[in-house]
């Protein structure tokens, strides 16, 4: 499984590294995507929207996506992470995590049983 | 002097148009929220909550008038792109909106007299003096990098042992068209201090390693220091009403978000906030908001509108 991150401001990045790093997975860009199972981590941005970059990936790409982590900022109340539920609900992809920000401890270790899980 | 236009089809750093259109589209002003209908709630407030609710909103008041007048306008002039200087102008005129609404909630809720106490403990208040001092200074006397670091500081960080309050009341379902006031404003500074974090970030990924180390000690010595008198701040707000204890862990949980927006190492361990503020946020968030009707987390009001007649207009045209 390949740790898929799409980064506005590094919060996503960094989750998605952390949690290569316990896990000894590779963690990447979109635009380094070569094939295979991926866990999708992405962002929210302004009312609750999906990235443009990431819906243009899962326009091509959302078969081989296993699941969604969404990164967000608890400021949003209702539309907290809401990227993660809009991917779930329009690609029918598990949601794994919404993270505030970069995310806690307990975050990790959430999407890492998950991952853990799978195999 | 700038003998140039703003291009908006370009697409400038990528990221900047994103944040522009982002706070345009969260444009609100106090007018458009029924604040005096949370005149029963304001009345069946202790003194000591009525006190509390009036402090922490005059030293927010003090804050966003800082930022609006010198944090924002200064930042703007450090940078050199039109769409840049743009975003940053639209974020210092909602930082006097922010600073009008809390001066408005005083009209509304206080008696001339505690007005003018509010106003006068603000500049007797000693760990708001020393912040507005301190950051007044970093703002003039500092770089654009240090602009940048105290801008996210105050906003992302040191406006929160004020939001608690009114937060966590909403949260029960007290002063909740306030509350809804406070979440717009929250939802701004967050949008600011994601915005200036990125500017942070960009300069800061150009400085060679030991300059950076420096940059890093220098912030974590800033925020370690203004962590102190925000406890100081708290110990004397919240004194009366028992709850320092978890207004300082709401504090530390978005000091962490603040290290998180500049990229740097989060400062304190991971805590959980009060499910009651969670609960303000998310119940007076997101409602509709459009120029033509009365914002609130309660309905859709519209706002009183006065219709156009042929006289009025002849009348107009005549004068």
């Amino acid at each position: 499984m390949i740790l898929l991150y799409d980064s506005l401001t590094g919060n996503t990045r960094r989750f998605a590294e952390q949690l290569a790093a316990r896990l000894g997975l590779p963690a990447a860009p979109l635009a380094a995507y070569a094939g295979g199972d991926a866990l999708l981590l992405t962002y929210t941005f302004g009312r609750g929207e999906v990235p443009a970059s990431t819906r243009q990936f899962l326009a091509q790409f959302a078969p081989q996506v296993r699941g969604v982590v969404a990164s967000g900022s608890y400021h949003w109340g209702q539309n907290f992470g809401r990227a993660g539920r809009v991917i779930a609900a329009e690609w029918g992809i598990p949601l794994v995590a919404i993270i505030n920000k970069s995310g806690s401890q307990a975050d990790l270790e959430r999407v890492q049983q998950w991952i853990v899980g799978q195999n | 002097m700038s003998k140039s236009a703003t291009n908006w089809s370009e697409a400038g750093d990528g990221f900047t148009q994103a944040f522009y259109v982002q706070q345009q589209a969260q444009l609100w002003f106090s007018e458009e929220i029924p604040i005096a209908s949370d005149a029963a709630d304001w009345r069946a407030l202790s003194p000591a909550e009525r006190q509390c609710y009036t402090r922490v909103s005059a030293g927010l008041n003090a804050m966003d008038t800082l930022q609006g007048e010198v944090g924002m306008p200064l930042l703007a002039a450090g940078e050199e792109d039109h769409q840049r200087k743009a975003t940053l102008a639209m974020f210092a005129f909602m930082e006097n909106v922010h600073a009008r609404s809390y001066s408005m909630a005083n009209k509304t809720f206080l008696s001339a007299s505690e007005e003018r106490d509010a106003f006068e403990w603000i500049e007797a208040q000693p760990h708001l003096q020393r912040k507005i001092t301190a950051f007044r200074r970093l703002y003039e006397e500092g770089d654009a990098l240090t602009r940048m670091m105290a801008s996210c500081l105050l906003e992302t960080a040191l406006f929160y042992s004020g939001f608690f309050y009114p937060l966590y009341l909403a949260g029960q379902g007290k002063m909740s068209h306030m509350g809804e006031v406070f979440t717009l404003i929250c939802a701004d500074e967050a949008l600011h201090g994601t915005y200036v974090g990125l500017l942070f970030q960009e300069r800061f990924a150009a400085l060679p390693e030991d300059e950076q180390a420096e940059v890093r000690a220098r912030f974590e010595a800033l925020a370690r220091e203004f962590y102190e008198n925000e406890c100081g701040y708290t110990d004397e707000v919240y004194a009366a009403l028992g709850l320092a204890s978890e207004v300082k862990k709401f504090v530390r949980y978005n000091f962490n978000i603040c290290c998180d927006n500049l990229g740097l190492e989060r400062l304190f361990p991971d805590e959980e906030v009060n499910p009651l503020v969670l609960n303000g946020i998310r119940t007076t968030g997101g409602t509709t908001h459009d120029f033509f009707s009365i914002k609130g987390a309660g309905g859709y009001s519209k706002i009183a509108v006065t219709p156009l007649t042929d006289a009025a207009v002849r009348e107009a045209w005549d004068a």
